[in-house]
C-alpha cells in the first residue's frame, strides 16, 4: 500500500534526490536485520533499478538513463554515501543491494559491472577505503572466477596499467588503503594471466611490479581476505602466485624483456615465502596451499620441462622455487601434504640438491 | 647422531653459500634461500645470522631488528650476537649521526616495545660492569616510565652499594654521577615509587655532596693527586692539560666526556631538592620553586620560612626543609664568593687575576700607643651596599659584629661576590641559631667531611674575621697552617701566603707583634716572583669610622702584600727602635723599611734621627746594603759632620770600631776610616735609583733571621 506512493514521490523528485532517498531506503532495509531478499526486498530492488541504475523493468526501448554528466554526479553520490559509513557490515549489505549480479545472472549485470568499474577506478584514485573494501566483499560473493569479476578487473587494469601508466602510483598505494581489495585484486590477476607462451597471458610489467611490491612489501596482503572467508576454503592469491613464481623461469614472455621480469618474479617468490611465514601467526593452520594446486604446478612444470627439453639453469631455478615453497609451507603448516606425499607428487621432476635435501629431511629428523 | 649433525651442518652451510652466491645478482633470491634454510634448521645460528647480515647490508632496519631480536631470545650466548646487541644499545646512548649509529638506533626503535624492554633488561643483567649495567638500566627507565617503580629503586641501591664497595676517594665518581644526575631524578619523577622519607633524605644528601664537590673540584695540575684524566704522560696529552686542563672539569673516571658534563649544577640540584621536598611533605612556596632568583629573594624566602617554623623545629619535615634550603643557599653563596675571591681553587673557573685575601686593616688600628693624628681624611668608599636588606631589628643587633671591607685597587670583588659572602654568613648564623638545627647541620657536614673542603675553611676564616672573632680565627688558622706546612711547597705557596697573612693580621690585632712580624715575613717569602714589579704606589691610607671595624681585601700580589707587611713590621719595629732602650738594630731596620713609600713616613724617620743624635752613636753594619734613599743618605752624611753633631756612625760592613782597634799604633787611622765612609756614601748615592720594592723584598727575605732575632 505504501510503496507505490513512495515510488510516485520518488519519481516526482527525480535524480539526484530520488537516488539519495533510495540509498536511505536500502540502508533502512538492511539495518532492519531482515534478509533483503523477501517481498520488501524485491520492492527495494525495483527502486534501485529505477532510481540508482535508471533502468526500470518497464522502461521504454528508447530510455537511455542518465547522461554522462549525471552519471558522474551519481558516482559522486555513491562515493560520498559510502565514505560517510563507519559500519562495514551495513555498508557491504547496501553495496550488495546495489551491485550484486548473482554471478552474472542479473538482468542489469552489464550495466552494473560497467558502473562499478567506473566507481572502483575513481575510488582507487581517491583511495576510498570503504568502497574498495565493499568491492572486495562483492568479489568474494560473486566468485573470483565469475565473469562479472573478471570484467571488472580487466577494466580496472585497463584503466590503470594500460591507458594511463602515470597513475600507477595511486594503484601502488591501494594495499595500504584497502588490503582486502588488494588481496582480491592479486587473486584475480593471477587467474587472468596464466603464463602461457602467448603474450596476452603475461601480466603487464607495470602490474607485475605493483603486485610484487605489494606482496613482498607486506606479507599480510595475501592473507587480508582470510577473515572474510572463515569457515569456507580460504581464497588467497597464494596458489596463483606459486604458479607464477615456479613457472616464470621457464615461460618467457615473447614480447617483454626477461631480466626485469625475472627479478620481479624473484621478489614475488620471496613475498610468497614471507606470507607463508606470516600466516603462521596470523592464520595458523590455514591451508593456503591446497593439494590440487601443488599437483597442478608439478604437472605444468613437468610439461614445460619436457616440452622444451629444458634441463638447464631455468629448470633448476623453477624446481628450487617449488622446493622452497613446499619446505616453508610444510614448516608453517600451510599445506596438508606430508613430506612423504610431497615426495610422491614431485617424483618426476629434474634432479635437484635442494629438493633432495628437503625430501630427505624428514627421514633424519 | 653425530653424523646427522655433521650432515645438517654441511647442508646449512651449503644453503648459506647459495644465499651468498645469489646476493649480488638477486637479493630476493638470497633471502628466499635463507628463509628456506631457517625453516629447515631453526636451531642453526649461522643461518639466522646470515639472514640478519643480509638485512643489515640492505639497510633494512625493521627486518634486521626482527631477526636480531629472534636471535637474541634464541641464542643469547653467541658472542657475535652480543656484540651486535651491544652496538645497538651503545648507539642509543650516542649523539653521533654516522650511518652505523643511525642504523642501530633505527633498528632498536623498530622493535616492539616489549622487545625493547627485554633487550635492555637482559643486556643490563648480563653486563659485568656496573657502569654499563647502569647505563642500560637508565635507558630502560627513561624509555619506560612504568619500569621505574620496579627497577628504579633497585638501581639506586645498586649504585649506592657499588660506590660503597669500591670505596672511592671522592664523591665525584662515576657511580655517584649516574646516581645523582641521572637515576634519582628519574626515579623521583615516578609517582608510584615506594620510598621512605629517610631514604629520600639520604639520596638528597648524596646529591648535595656530589654537586657541591663537583663544583668545587680543585684544578688538576700535572703531577698533582687531583682527578687526573689519565696517567698518559705523552707530550700531546700534557699539552692538552696545560691548555684545557685548568679551566675545564676533568671528565669523571669511568664515564665518557659527554656523560661527565653536568650542566647548571645548582639549578639541577635545586630541582632535585624541590622534588624530594615535595615527596617529604615540605610546604613549598611557589616562588621558591624557581632557582633563578636574586640572592636577597632567596634569603628572604628562607628567613620567612624560618620565622614561620622556628617555634616548632621538632616537626622534622619542616626542620629538614629549613636545614636543606639553608645549607643549599649557604654552599651556593660560599661557592660564589670563593669564585670571586680565589677562583684558582676550582677547576671550572678561570681567572687572570691573582687571588684575593681578606685581612684585618691594621693601618688604622691604634696598635702602638702613639696615635697619629692629622692624617688626611678622605671619603671612604662605602662597600656595604644593601646593608639593610630585610634585616629586622634584632638581627641588626646580631650583625653588630660586621665590619666594613675596603678593597685595594687590585683586590676588587664584584658586588655579587660580596652579597654572596654576607648571605652565606646569614645562612650560617641561621643554621646555628637553634640547637636541633645546629646538630643536624653538623651531622651533614660530618657526612660530607667538610673539614677537608679548603674553600669552605677559607670562608669560615673570612667569616670569623668579619665577625671580629680573632681568637677563633687564630686557632683555625694555626690548625690549617700546621696541616699545610707538611705538604709540597710549590703547590701550597698561595695557601701559605694567604694563611700567613691572615694569621699575621689577627695576631697583630691581638697584640702578638712578634708573631705577626714572623708571619708577615713568611708571607713575603711566599710571594710569587713577579717579572715586573707592580706599580709601587701603595694604596693610600684612609681613615675609618671609629665605630666600625675595618677589613681589607688585598690581592695576593707584591703590590698589595708588600706594603701591608711593611706596615706590620714598621709598626712593630718602631716600638723597639723608638723605645727607651738603645736598639740600633731595630732603628736601622726601621729606617730601611721607611724607604718604602718614602716620604709618607718622614716624620718617623726624623724621630729616628733625633734618637741617634741623642745617643751620639749608631751602629748598623748592613746600612750600605739596604739604605739607598738620597734624603736619608744626606741626613747621615750630615750627622757625621761637626754641624751634624759629629755622631759616631759605624755603618760600614766591617765595624769601624774593630778597624780602629787594629790601627791604634798608627796615626791618622780615623782619617782612613773617614775616607772609607765617604767612598761608601758616594757609591751608595749611585744606587739611589734602584727599585725600592725589590730592595725591601730582598731585605725582608735575606735578613729575615736578624730581623726576627731583634724582635725577640
Amino acid at each position: 500500500m505504501k510503496m507505490p506512493s513512495l515510488r510516485d514521490s520518488l519519481a516526482y523528485e527525480g535524480f539526484p534526490q530520488a537516488t539519495r532517498r533510495v540509498l536511505e531506503q536500502a540502508e533502512a532495509a538492511c539495518s532492519g536485520g531482515g534478509e533483503v531478499g523477501g517481498g520488501g526486498g524485491s520492492q527495494l530492488a525495483a527502486l534501485v533499478e529505477e532510481f540508482v541504475h535508471f533502468r526500470p523493468p518497464d522502461a521504454l526501448p528508447h530510455h537511455t538513463g542518465l547522461n554522462a554528466l549525471q552519471e558522474l554526479q551519481l558516482l559522486q553520490i555513491l562515493s560520498d554515501y559510502f565514505g560517510g559509513k563507519t559500519n562495514t557490515g551495513l555498508a557491504r549489505q547496501v553495496f550488495m543491494v546495489l551491485f550484486a549480479t548473482r554471478g552474472g545472472a542479473d538482468r542489469l549485470t552489464d550495466h552494473k559491472v560497467k558502473l562499478l568499474g567506473k566507481l572502483v577506478s575513481m575510488c582507487i584514485a581517491t583511495q576510498h577505503e570503504m568502497v574498495l573494501d565493499c568491492t572486495s566483499y562483492w568479489i568474494l560473493q560473486e566468485g573470483a572466477a565469475s565473469p562479472p569479476v573478471l570484467t571488472l578487473l580487466t577494466s580496472v587494469i585497463q584503466d590503470y596499467c594500460m591507458l594511463m601508466p602515470g597513475t600507477l602510483d595511486t594503484l601502488r598505494k591501494v594495499d595500504r588503503t584497502s588490503p582486502s581489495f588488494a588481496c582480491q585484486f592479486v587473486t584475480i590477476v593471477t587467474g587472468l594471466y596464466q603464463l602461457k607462451p602467448v603474450s596476452s597471458s603475461h601480466p603487464p610489467p607495470a602490474l607485475l611490479e605493483v603486485i610484487a611490491e605489494w606482496v613482498a612489501g607486506n606479507p599480510r596482503i595475501c592473507l587480508a581476505s582470510l577473515k572474510d572467508t572463515k569457515g569456507s576454503a580460504p581464497v588467497t592469491p597464494i596458489p596463483g602466485l606459486c604458479h607464477w613464481c615456479v613457472k616464470s623461469p621457464l615461460v618467457q614472455n615473447p614480447e617483454k624483456n626477461a631480466p626485469e621480469d625475472a627479478i620481479l618474479y624473484s621478489k614475488l617468490h620471496l613475498g610468497v615465502l614471507q606470507s607463508l611465514l606470516a600466516a603462521q601467526t596470523i592464520a595458523p593452520n590455514a591451508k593456503l596451499l591446497p593439494v590440487s594446486t601443488v599437483e597442478e604446478i608439478v604437472a605444468d612444470l613437468r610439461a614445460l620441462v619436457s616440452a622444451a627439453g629444458q634441463q638447464g639453469e631455468a629448470a633448476q631455478t623453477a624446481v628450487e622455487r617449488l622446493a622452497q615453497v613446499m619446505q616453508v609451507a610444510m614448516a608453517t603448516g600451510c599445506t596438508h601434504l606430508s613430506r612423504k606425499q610431497v615426495a610422491g607428487v614431485c617424483g618426476q621432476l629434474p634432479e635437484n640438491r635442494l629438493l633432495a635435501l628437503i625430501l630427505g629431511y624428514g627421514g633424519e629428523g | 647422531m653425530a653424523a646427522a649433525k655433521k650432515n645438517s651442518r654441511e647442508d646449512s652451510a651449503w644453503l648459506v653459500t647459495r644465499a651468498r652466491d645469489s646476493l649480488k645478482s638477486d637479493p630476493h633470491a638470497a633471502k628466499a634461500w635463507l628463509i628456506t634454510a631457517r625453516t629447515l634448521f631453526p636451531g642453526e645460528f649461522s643461518v639466522q645470522y646470515e639472514a640478519y647480515s643480509v638485512e643489515q647490508a640492505a639497510g633494512n632496519t625493521t627486518g634486521a631488528a626482527k631477526m636480531l631480536y629472534d636471535m637474541f631470545t634464541q641464542f643469547s650466548d653467541e658472542t657475535i650476537l652480543q656484540a651486535e646487541v651491544h652496538k645497538m644499545t651503545s648507539a642509543l646512548q650516542s649523539d653521533s649521526r654516522d650511518p652505523d649509529t643511525v642504523f642501530y638506533t633505527g633498528m632498536f626503535e623498530s622493535l616492539p616495545s616489549s622487545a625493547q624492554r627485554d633487550v635492555l633488561l637482559k643486556s643490563a643483567e648480563k653486563s659485568g660492569n656496573a657502569v654499563d649495567h647502569c647505563r642500560l638500566m637508565l635507558l630502560l627507565l627513561t624509555r619506560f616510565p612504568d619500569t621505574r617503580p620496579e627497577h628504579g629503586v633497585k638501581l639506586v641501591d645498586t649504585l649506592l652499594d657499588t660506590e660503597k664497595r669500591e670505596s672511592l676517594p671522592s664523591p665525584v665518581n662515576c657511580y655517584r654521577k649516574l646516581l645523582v644526575c641521572d637515576t634519582i631524578p628519574l626515579v623521583c619523577s615516578s609517582p608510584d615509587i615506594d620510598v621512605s622519607h629517610k631514604q629520600l633524605y639520604r639520596w638528597l644528601q648524596k646529591a648535595m655532596e656530589f654537586y657541591i664537590c663537583f663544583l668545587t673540584q680543585p684544578p688538576c695540575r700535572e703531577g698533582s693527586k687531583g682527578p687526573v684524566l689519565s696517567s698518559d704522560k705523552s707530550p700531546l696529552k700534557r699539552q692538552a692539560s696545560v691548555f684545557g686542563g685548568l679551566t675545564r672539569h676533568a671528565s669523571i673516571e669511568g664515564l665518557t666526556d659527554k656523560e661527565s658534563v653536568v650542566l647548571d649544577p645548582w639549578e639541577r640540584l635545586h630541582e632535585l631538592m624541590m622534588t624530594i621536598g615535595c615527596r617529604c611533605g615540605w610546604e613549598i612556596n611557589m616562588a621558591s620553586l624557581q632557582e633563578e632568583r636574586s640572592l636577597s629573594d632567596k634569603w628572604l624566602c628562607l628567613k620567612d620560612l624560618y620565622n614561620k617554623e622556628s617555634d616548632d623545629l621538632e616537626d622534622s619535615s619542616q626542620r629538614k626543609h629549613i636545614l636543606y634550603s639553608a645549607t643549599f643557599l649557604l654552599y651556593q653563596c660560599v661557592h660564589n664568593y670563593t669564585v670571586a675571591v680565589q677562583p684558582e681553587l676550582f677547576s671550572g673557573s678561570t681567572s687572570h687575576s691573582p687571588p684575593l685575601v681578606l685581612v684585618e686593616d691594621i693601618r688604622n688600628r691604634p696598635a702602638v700607643k702613639e696615635r697619629k693624628s692629622g692624617k688626611p681624611v678622605k671619603k671612604r668608599r662605602k662597600l656595604e651596599a644593601g646593608e639593610d636588606r630585610g634585616t629586622s631589628d634584632d638581627e641588626a643587633g646580631q650583625r653588630s659584629g660586621r665590619a666594613n671591607i675596603q678593597m685595594s685597587k687590585s683586590g676588587q670583588v664584584p658586588p655579587e661576590g660580596m652579597a654572596s659572602f654576607r648571605t652565606a654568613i646569614d645562612c650560617w648564623k641561621l643554621l646555628h641559631k637553634q640547637h636541633v638545627m645546629e646538630k643536624d647541620f653538623s651531622r651533614l657536614n660530618q657526612h660530607w667531611k667538610t673539614e677537608g673542603w679548603v674553600w669552605l675553611q677559607s670562608f669560615i676564616i673570612d667569616m670569623l674575621l668579619y665577625q671580629g672573632d680573632q681568637q677563633k680565627a687564630v686557632s683555625l688558622l694555626e690548625e690549617l697552617l700546621g696541616s699545610c706546612s707538611g705538604k709540597d711547597q710549590e703547590d701550597n705557596r698561595q695557601t701559605l701566603l694567604r694563611l700567613s697573612l691572615q694569621l699575621s693580621s689577627c695576631q697583630f690585632c691581638l697584640g702578638n707583634y712578634q708573631r705577626a712580624c714572623e708571619l708577615a715575613l713568611d708571607a713575603i717569602a711566599e710571594l710569587p716572583v713577579e717579572v715586573q714589579p707592580g706599580d709601587t704606589v701603595p694604596s693610600k691610607q684612609q681613615k675609618a669610622d671609629k665605630e666600625s671595624r675595618q677589613l681589607l681585601m688585598l690581592s695576593c700580589t707584591e703590590a698589595d702584600i708588600l706594603p701591608y707587611c711593611v706596615h706590620v713590621l714598621v709598626t712593630c719595629l718602631k716600638r723597639n727602635a723608638l723605645g727607651d732602650s738603645e736598639d740600633d738594630m731595630s732603628l736601622g731596620h726601621l729606617m730601611v723599611m721607611l724607604q718604602y713609600d718614602w716620604p709618607s713616613q718622614e716624620a718617623l724617620f726624623i724621630k729616628a734621627v733625633e734618637k741617634i743624635v741623642q745617643q751620639g752613636s749608631f751602629t748598623y753594619n748592613i746600612f750600605f746594603n739596604y739604605v739607598i734613599n738620597i734624603d736619608m743618605l744626606e741626613e747621615f752624611a750630615f750627622l757625621k759632620t761637626p754641624e751634624g753633631g759629629k755622631i759616631n756612625l759605624d755603618l760600614l760592613p766591617v765595624s769601624t770600631t774593630a778597624i780602629s782597634r787594629q790601627r791604634t799604633v798608627t796615626r791618622g787611622v780615623h782619617k782612613g776610616v773617614k775616607e772609607d765612609f765617604r767612598l761608601a756614601m758616594e757609591r751608595q748615592v749611585a744606587r739611589c735609583s734602584e727599585h725600592v720594592d725589590t730592595l725591601i723584598k730582598k731585605f725582608l727575605t735575606e735578613e729575615r733571621d736578624i730581623i726576627l732575632q731583634n724582635l725577640l
